[in-house]
């Protein structure tokens, strides 16, 4: 009937079992060295996790100081205190030291945003954390195929981020994320906050190559006996096209922030005009990096949406293969594309062919949406946490999606290029895309991680914050930018005002949702139901562990006999076959 | 007169008339033929993406409800996959976009290619303004005060308005600028004419536009010298980061009847008026209004007011006294001394304002402050015992001496 013929119908395990990988050493110093030193998975995960949350609560506060600064043109505050105007700036003051006007201080914050965000949060995000504890499990294996690489790159990681943040606190950059010379290698009389942050990007970088080589030779070689290539869950394919892309295109922000700091440190001038250098290399050198890297930040994405869909719906997925094919083919296109983000700063026929290549991304990228809700239709779907996450990623993906479609069109590009439009597409497919997958993951998998479940009702309240805040923030700067607002501006003409404020109401939403959630995670960590090793009634490998896992996973080799989402075949393990009963057809009792 | 003030009145009128379609997306009204492509264009992609993303959600939605889970009830089966159905919906998107890349390369085409007989002008982009030559050599002397949070609440007012140039064009006529950067990469956008062009300090890069002709809603002016003429003003800014005033990086395109253009570019060829005069429009022409205020209100850069013939503080912890040649190393090498509290960021302007130039910025800036020589001799006359003159406030009252006067209101 089932792979694990032992477990097969059988009461689903409780928490509290013996040798679950949470299980406390006794003291807590003990707990901590042993945590430090651990080379078990699903510890790394959830120590990526934890520093992942933490920098992206930091890339939040300022997105919030941005948004507040953006309330007024002018950038006035009426400090109650003193009855004095205050600038939203000077209330950052501190940020930056003396001498720093108001714009300057934005600029700071902007920057500090975008870099924590892309380079920490949002680039390793789910496959080191989601990607760390799962795909082993999903493939039936006891660890990755490195596990001591595997702690290496979180410590990597970690010291990266020390690196950009301390660029933080003693001033931090005010190039915007970006870091476009000349403007990079002339700003700012001190080299060193500039230095630190590139250098911790530098650092990253090692950490993302090594996860992504790690998860290539895992999935290569340690995947459980009767488990083909596409016998693989969807997660499992979409972790290893990310993988793939982060050991190719890594290396090249390696060299290119190499190149940065040596123009700045000893005056290379490769990128320097006044030394027969160019500055456009530099864009040049960025994006070829910087645009694989938008999808190592989706395709993970779209793996875990792939999972929660098939389990919440109790349905295959439609067009398996096709669906595995698009990971890899948007794979490979995304090295092709780097030059759509210069369409203005390059020659007409670069533009061309960089416009014409784009469109070769949106194929794949709008046959999995048509797979996913093709996978809705006659399927047993439930409303729960990850599923609502789940439609809410296909309603915001499917708008981010298709407003880059004006984007990629060279004639609209003109226009919309650097303005609030393109900050309101890459939030849609970034935030709306990536952060709500992220979030329909981890409410997927949290009574798997930690063997506790949420509380749904207030998850949900968490949810309806999150989604109604998200498009409150981020629709109205579509309009914005039509009408003609650029991005990164500190201070604006009076005519914006009407649609920052809704925006800036909207990031107070977002704020009030995370805090939800932020409840809800803890209150399930301290006082959760014990989760059973198979809530959701999935039918893929982790599934068949206990919640939370075995140290060492699984207590035989799982050995695969039907594929990842066979609802039509079997009975799920763990679960009671009459709350998971067969379809009439290919029902064989 | 306040131009940009009227402009913005237009621009109101424009949001209150137009329809949903024009509010809610493409910008508004293009002025441009080439422009009004780049619309058409960006409706037929809204248009294809609203059709495709209401019937995917309403498919999404419908069937969310209908399959919803029914306790004891399993999934009907349905099949995996449906290989015709697979292939149409790649080959109809795959269509579509291609339309879309060929009709956007040949909208590009249109943008960004100039027509016989444009009026050819330089455009030097530098930190932060523009500084624009007429094929006859002319600058413009004009500027527009850019309304930022010109109403505030509580009554209070700073930094209300960012001195724009206004450069005057014909209508109906094509104008080719050769832009290159003084610095870093700054980038030419008028929101208008749907197009923007990045601009490099190693090379030159160029921007096209023929202007609409003037209708019936266009402003009228009431000039002094010219009598009442119709105009249309467009907005430009900077939209590629460029440092702490990228944001105030703004510039005014007038078009205005042929005769008025040449008429301007007759006045802005002759210079006129006081040395003080001059030299509040050759600051104004080098963008040093981005950084230094006139009114005491704290920029990126020091306060011109009251900044002429007082003692200030340096970060070496020094203290000098603002004299003619203090301004004048200020200028031409700004870092020798940095005033307490603001950041080494200027560039030198040796070779940007020459000698005869800088006399008159001095002269401008005199005016600007009440402890001129002069001053400190009258007083001396009447008591010999008087102190030096008090340091300048940092008041936050509006400019009583920016160039156009600021709006007054609250």
């Amino acid at each position: 009937m089932s792979s694990l013929d032992s477990h097969a119908g059988s009461v689903p395990h409780g928490g509290g079992h013996h040798g679950s990988y949470l299980t406390s050493k006794g003291s807590l110093w003990a707990d901590i060295a042993n945590w430090a030193t651990t080379v078990d998975h699903k510890k790394i995960g959830v120590m990526y996790l934890t520093a992942l949350l933490i920098l992206f609560f930091l890339g939040g506060v300022m997105a919030l100081a941005v948004r507040l600064e953006l309330l007024e043109p002018t950038r006035l505050i009426l400090d109650q205190a003193t009855g004095q105007t205050v600038t939203t700036g000077q209330r950052l003051a501190f940020l930056a030291g003396d001498g720093a006007t108001a714009n300057n201080i934005y600029n700071r914050a902007m920057t500090l945003h975008g870099a924590i965000m892309t380079f920490m949060f949002i680039v390793p995000g789910i496959p080191a954390s989601l990607g760390n504890f799962f795909l082993p499990l999903m493939i039936g294996a006891k660890d990755v195929a490195f596990p001591r690489l595997n702690l290496g790159s979180w410590y990597v990681y970690v010291f990266g981020s020390l690196f950009a943040l301390a660029s933080a606190l003693v001033g931090g950059i005010d190039t915007g994320w970006t870091l476009y010379t000349p403007y990079s290698t002339m700003t700012d009389a001190d080299h060193w906050r500039l230095v630190a942050m590139v250098t911790g990007v530098f650092i990253m970088g090692f950490s993302s190559i090594m996860t992504g080589l790690n998860f290539v030779v895992t999935v290569h070689k340690l995947r459980a006996p009767g488990m083909g290539w596409f016998d693989m869950p969807l997660f499992v394919w979409a972790i290893y096209a990310t993988a793939i892309i982060q050991v190719l295109a890594t290396p090249v922000i390696g060299i290119t922030t190499l190149m940065l700091i040596f123009e700045r440190l000893f005056n290379f001038g490769l990128f320097d005009p006044r030394m027969g250098g160019d500055p456009v290399l530099f864009q040049h050198f960025f994006w070829f990096y910087s645009h694989p890297v938008v999808y190592i930040m989706i395709l993970p994405a779209f793996g875990v949406i792939s999972e929660t869909i098939t389990v919440h719906a109790r349905k295959p997925i439609f067009g398996y293969r096709s669906v595995a094919f698009a990971s890899l083919g948007i794979a490979a296109v995304s090295f092709l594309v780097w030059g759509h983000h210069m369409f203005t700063s390059q020659g007409e026929l670069t533009a061309a062919i960089f416009s014409f290549l784009t469109f070769f991304v949106a194929v794949p990228t709008a046959i999995k949406v048509f797979n996913w809700i093709a996978t809705l239709y006659k399927g047993s779907i439930v409303f729960n946490t990850p599923m609502l996450y789940t439609l809410g990623f296909l309603f915001l993906f499917t708008i981010g999606g298709l407003t880059g479609l004006p984007l990629a069109t060279l004639s609209t590009d003109m226009h919309l290029h650097d303005s609030y439009y393109v900050v309101a597409h890459f939030h849609y497919v970034m935030f709306g895309g990536t952060v709500i997958a992220f979030l329909a993951g981890l409410h997927h998998w949290w009574p798997k991680m930690f063997g506790k479940m949420y509380a749904e009702t207030p998850a949900k309240l968490g949810f309806w914050l999150v989604f109604l805040g998200f498009n409150v923030t981020f629709f109205i700067q579509f309009v914005m930018g039509a009408h003609g607002m650029p991005r990164r501006y500190a201070s604006y003409p009076d005519e914006f005002q009407w649609m920052h404020i809704i925006s800036t109401v909207g990031s107070w939403m977002l704020l009030a949702g995370f805090l939800v959630h932020l409840f809800t995670f803890i209150h399930a960590l301290l006082q959760g139901k014990p989760a059973s090793a198979n809530p959701w009634g999935g039918m893929t490998l982790e599934w068949q562990a206990d919640s939370p896992p075995d140290e060492h996973n699984f207590e035989h080799e799982p050995i695969v006999k039907h594929g990842p989402y066979a609802y039509d075949q079997v009975v799920p393990p763990h679960t009671d076959p009459e709350d998971y009963p067969l379809p009439e057809k290919s029902n064989p009792h | 007169m306040n131009a940009i003030n009227a402009a913005m009145a237009h621009v109101s009128t424009i949001l209150a008339s137009a329809s949903l379609q024009d509010l809610f997306w493409f910008g508004g009204k293009s002025y441009t033929d080439a422009g009004r492509q780049a619309d058409w264009m960006f409706m037929f992609i809204w248009w294809c993406s609203v059709v495709a993303f209401i019937g995917l959600m309403i498919l999404m939605v419908f069937w969310s409800i209908k399959y919803r889970r029914r306790k004891g009830k399993a999934a009907p089966a349905s099949a995996s996959h449906n290989t015709p159905l697979e292939i149409t919906w790649t080959i109809i998107p795959t269509i579509f976009f291609f339309v879309m890349f060929f009709e956007g390369f040949r909208g590009y085409i249109n943008l960004n290619y100039s027509k016989v007989g444009a009026i050819e002008a330089n455009l030097l982009a530098y930190q932060w303004s523009w500084l624009l030559e007429y094929p006859g050599g002319q600058i413009t002397t004009e500027a527009a005060n850019e309304s930022y949070g010109a109403h505030v609440d509580d009554g209070f007012q700073a930094f209300a308005s960012i001195p724009a140039p206004v450069w005057y064009f014909p209508e109906n006529t094509p104008v080719l600028l050769r832009m290159t950067s003084r610095d870093v990469i700054h980038s030419f956008w008028i929101p208008d004419f749907r197009v923007k062009q990045d601009i490099f300090p190693n090379r030159y890069t160029s921007f096209t536009f023929v202007p609409d002709p003037l209708d019936d809603t266009a402003l009228i002016m009431q000039d002094e010298e010219l009598g009442a003429y119709p105009y249309r003003d467009h907005i430009l800014m900077c939209a590629e980061y460029c440092g702490d005033n990228h944001s105030e990086m703004a510039g005014i395109i007038r078009i205005v009847p042929e005769e008025i253009y040449e008429a301007k570019l007759e006045i802005f060829g002759s210079p006129r008026g006081t040395l003080a005069e001059r030299g509040q429009i050759v600051s104004q022409q080098n963008g040093c209004f981005s950084c230094h205020s006139v009114d005491g209100s704290s920029g990126t850069g020091p306060t011109w007011k009251d900044l002429y013939n007082n003692e200030h503080q340096y970060t070496d912890g020094s203290t000098i006294l603002a004299d003619d040649n203090h301004i004048r190393e200020s200028i031409y090498i700004p870092q020798a001394k940095i005033r307490a509290g603001y950041p080494n960021q200027m560039v030198s302007y040796q070779g940007a304002i020459s000698p005869e130039q800088l006399g008159w910025i001095v002269s401008y800036m005199k005016t600007l402050s009440d402890a001129t020589p002069d001053a400190e001799l009258a007083q001396a006359q009447v008591d010999p015992d008087a102190e030096a003159a008090e340091e300048g406030g940092e008041g936050d009252a509006p400019a009583e001496g920016s160039m156009e006067g600021t709006p007054g209101d609250g």
